[in-house]
């Protein structure tokens, strides 16, 4: 039986967040706006929920005197990124 | 972008945002040619004051590193702050010339004068640039790697003005020319 994709993950927007992630050992809110053509808002609602699941931590700090959010995934992200792909995996059928 | 997706759509994403993650490596070529055109430079002054001068410690020119340690560690911090990614690969090659860095120390405090550590530290050069070579996809620097360690094999067998000249031949293949190809090029090296 086919195992449920992780909902949280199964987004498009939370999904290309975290395969950037996985990619990298840090990103900040500017890169991964460019990176996924998102807007500000939609962006921030979903690092917030990837944060508040434990999948990534996110770190608040000023360039100079602009601020700067870092985000870096955790390893409970990895697992859940991981799990992710291998139940797409089943769904495909590789 | 809020919206249900299916399996084919979720690996696009995966790997269109796995491919985009990829960093640039040509700012690496600062520390090509800032080391090169440092070292190049205390080879010459070395050179020029042994054979034109009858000052006793030429080799206090190399007094130079130190100096330019800072110059190189200051850079690498700054950029370090401006950069918005970080990724796996970049921590890698770091670490590289970071083993170089601490390999370099330990035989320049602790091998004693009576060594000839300079092919060793061309050896150890050679390790790091063609590492950073591999690990960045940049082929120029591979064979400035393999050249430092031909440069180095030459040096066990020569002294004098012909390990100075193949000591600066070396660097300007093995660290110039491959550090301004890779500040030069068209296209990113990703």
């Amino acid at each position: 039986m086919l195992n449920k994709l992780d909902p949280l993950l199964h987004s498009e927007l939370r999904l290309a967040v975290m395969s950037l992630l996985i990619s990298l050992t840090k990103a900040d809110f500017t890169y991964l706006k460019e990176q996924t053509k998102a807007t500000s808002g939609n962006l921030s609602v979903q690092i917030t929920n990837l944060e508040q699941a434990g999948y990534i931590t996110v770190e608040k700090s000023f360039k100079g005197k602009m601020p700067q959010t870092i985000c870096t995934i955790t390893k409970k992200g990895i697992e859940a990124f991981e799990q992710y792909v291998d139940d797409l995996k089943e769904y495909l059928k590789i | 972008m809020e919206r249900n997706l299916n399996p084919q759509e979720s690996l696009r994403i995966i790997e269109e945002m796995i491919h985009s993650a990829k960093a640039n490596f040509k700012e690496n070529s600062f520390y090509f040619i800032f080391w090169g055109w440092v070292i190049i430079i205390a080879e010459v002054a070395q050179l020029l004051v042994s054979r034109f001068t009858d000052y006793a410690h030429p080799y206090y020119v190399w007094f130079i590193i130190f100096p330019a340690m800072l110059i190189s560690g200051w850079y690498g911090y700054s950029k370090g702050r401006k950069m918005s990614v970080f990724s796996h690969i970049m921590r890698i090659n770091v670490m590289t010339w970071f083993s170089f860095l601490i390999s370099y120390l330990i035989l320049v405090i602790f091998s004693g004068s009576h060594h000839n550590i300079v092919p060793v530290i061309f050896i150890l050069a050679g390790n790091a640039t063609f590492l950073t070579g591999i690990i960045i996809k940049f082929k120029p620097l591979v064979f400035g790697g393999i050249v430092l360690w031909t440069g180095a094999i030459c040096m066990f067998y020569l002294s004098g003005i012909a390990l100075d000249l193949v000591s600066i031949l070396s660097l300007v293949f093995g660290y110039l020319i491959p550090g301004y190809m890779l500040k030069y090029q068209k296209e990113d090296v990703k």
